[in-house]
């Protein structure tokens, strides 16, 4: 296994992003004191994170460099539903090129271009987002060179629990751990998980133990992967306080905390 | 004072005039500047030219003349109106990256007589002096962690502002005796020499650039070497003309061969018929795709006519010497058995028919 701290993430060697989106109803409720909803927050945050991915690929001659592959899923638009969130000329599409995504955007908003829409439908079957996800990963470290690059990076957004998992979750449990098994010559995937909230209280950030009555919360800890090296020296500069063997899981996070996930889970 | 000048581009920016370290030597101020732009920032190269250029004509080791500059410069590039792409998309990043301003390191130093000059640095530019037995002295960092710790850099739009963030300037007056050399750094190189002293004499040393990208290739390729610009100023008295190492005309990277666009072979669970369906981009792909198999195919058929023809040349070749051989085998054999004695016999069949003739012409008489 080669090293993660020497690898240079180039368009010769990309990296993959994979964005899981909970669609389902509860994500219309307020976020916080926000007057808009929770899916109108996780689309914003979503397009901003994309924008800032197309800024760091952005080079001195005018071109976008194709350092970054990205899937966005959505679950929960319709009933035990799974689906790319790509809309307009990229509908259907999967996984799509840093380059591709800033030449068909779907809209624009205050200057900058959008391609997400907030949709809050259904129920939410996150293990077959989860098999979903290992499907593409496992199909896209298969293709060409993709063995010799970055380990593909899964960010799970949602507010709720799965409602494909049965009572002991055991599904989605298999689910995920099969994802972490994915591996490239630099080492495992890494899934990491936010639970978004409006309510203000019992904020888990980044913990490395976590003591929680939250059934499911425990279950999402005990899934997501330890930061990497480059992950706590980001979620340090966002003024979290990480330590070796801190996991890329927020529990209850904020608005404020869902972007600097984001940013974390997101190799510069 | 006579000089050495290494200088070439990162990869990624294919030519050299994307390279966004810049140098100014100005003989008659005795001055010399290295300034590397941030990959990151708005067309960060003309910020970076303009600190050195403006430099070595106005040199100033006063804090406050020195940011008065700064800012009058970043004034000059912030007060342009640059033409935006066409695609709102990326006219977007443009924008947003030009309105946060370009951004660059920089180093300078000033003689003040044969054996002393001034420094000023702004970031991670860095300077070393080896000295005649061999010390070596760096400054404004002497470790490769003091390097990366430190955050500082010019920004045109910080610079601009009534109260700007604080900027980070180093500066010392430090003494150069004969023998003694002395190199200006941007930061990449300047790690690999914090990093193990021995690189510094095994690249100096190179006299061509042919040689000088041969050896960052291979430190690139070994993970030895950042890939980044690479500025090296080089001064010491034993050579004895100045000698930019940089890039000919014409010279670039070869472009990256990209992956073909990645397509998911296995069906999505769940996925209805729609999605299935093919968008025009994905059969762009596909053909596309195809289109390279189908090269390649060409390419190792090719290859294979190619082998065929010469595997039947070979054994043309092969069973030509076999029976060149054979045949003087069997040539050198026969005449050693066979034809001296025939000719022997012929000789003596030929004596007795003469004799014949000649008693028949006795005869005849």
């Amino acid at each position: 296994m080669n090293d993660l701290s020497n690898l240079v993430i180039t368009s010769t060697n990309p990296c993959l992003l994979v964005y899981m989106v909970d669609q389902s109803k509860s994500m219309e409720d307020l976020f916080g004191n926000a007057s808009h909803s929770k899916s109108v927050e996780v689309a914003n945050a979503i397009n901003d994170i994309l924008y800032e991915v197309g800024l760091r690929c952005f080079e001195t001659d005018g071109t976008i460099k194709n350092r970054f592959e990205v899937a966005i899923i959505g679950y929960g638009k319709a009933s035990n539903s799974v689906q790319s969130a790509w809309e307009g000329p990229l509908q259907n599409k999967w996984v799509v090129s840093i380059k591709d995504i800033f030449d068909f955007p779907l809209g624009e908003e205050n200057d900058k271009p959008t391609w997400i829409r907030p949709y809050a439908v259904n129920n939410t079957p996150m293990t077959k987002a989860f098999e979903n996800a290992y499907r593409l990963c496992q199909d896209w470290i298969s293709w060409g060179n993709h063995k010799d690059c970055h380990p593909p990076i899964i960010i799970n957004i949602t507010d709720g629990e799965a409602t494909d998992a049965g009572n002991s979750y055991q599904p989605l449990k298999e689910q995920v751990e099969r994802l972490k098994t994915l591996t490239t010559n630099f080492g495992n995937a890494f899934v990491l998980n936010i639970h978004i909230s409006s309510s203000a209280g019992d904020r888990k950030l980044f913990p490395n133990y976590l003591d929680s009555s939250d059934k499911f919360g425990s279950l999402l800890f005990n899934l997501s992967s330890q930061l990497n090296e480059n992950m706590l020296r980001l979620a340090r500069q966002e003024g979290y306080n990480v330590q070796n063997g801190s996991k890329g899981y927020v529990f209850n996070g904020n608005a404020s905390d869902l972007m600097k996930f984001l940013n974390i889970g997101t190799p510069k | 004072m006579k000089i050495k000048v290494f200088h070439t581009h990162k990869k990624s920016s294919i030519t050299y005039n994307f390279v966004q370290d810049k140098f100014c030597i100005n003989p008659e101020n005795k001055t010399i500047a290295i300034a590397d732009g941030t990959t990151q920032s708005f067309r960060s190269e003309f910020w970076s030219e303009l600190l050195v250029q403006e430099f070595c004509k106005h040199p100033t080791f006063e804090t406050n003349d020195f940011l008065n500059l700064s800012k009058s410069l970043a004034d000059k590039i912030q007060s342009t109106s640059p033409v935006y792409s066409k695609r709102s998309a990326i006219a977007s990043l443009e924008r947003d990256k030009f309105n946060k301003g370009s951004t660059s390191t920089f180093l300078g130093i000033q003689f003040r007589d044969q054996n002393t000059f001034d420094v000023l640095t702004v970031g991670d530019c860095n300077l070393f002096i080896i000295k005649k037995n061999g010390d070596i002295i760096s400054y404004p960092f002497d470790s490769i962690d003091d390097l990366n710790n430190n955050q500082s850099f010019l920004n045109t739009i910080n610079l601009l502002k009534e109260e700007p963030d604080p900027i980070e300037i180093s500066k010392v007056q430090l003494k150069f005796e004969d023998g003694d050399k002395l190199l200006l750094c941007s930061d990449a190189i300047c790690r690999l020499f914090l990093s193990d002293k021995k690189w510094i004499d095994e690249i100096v040393s190179l006299d061509s650039f042919d040689l000088f990208i041969q050896k960052i290739e291979e430190l690139w390729k070994n993970a030895v070497l950042e890939e980044d610009d690479i500025t090296i100023i080089y001064m010491s008295n034993t050579i004895q003309n100045t000698l930019y190492i940089t890039p000919p005309v014409g010279f670039s990277f070869p472009e990256p061969q990209p992956t073909p666009p990645f397509i998911p072979l296995t069906p999505i669970p769940g996925e209805d018929d729609s999605n299935l369906k093919l968008t025009d981009m994905d059969i762009k792909t596909i053909m596309h795709n195809f289109n390279c198999i189908q090269n390649d195919f060409l390419e190792i058929k090719k290859k294979q006519k190619f082998h065929e023809i010469l595997l039947l040349s070979t054994v043309g070749l092969l069973t030509m010497i076999l029976l060149v051989l054979v045949f003087n085998f069997s040539s050198e054999e026969t005449p050693v058995v066979n034809s001296a004695p025939a000719a022997k016999t012929e000789k003596k069949t030929d004596e007795p028919s003469k004799q014949v003739n000649d008693k028949a012409k006795t005869n005849k008489k």
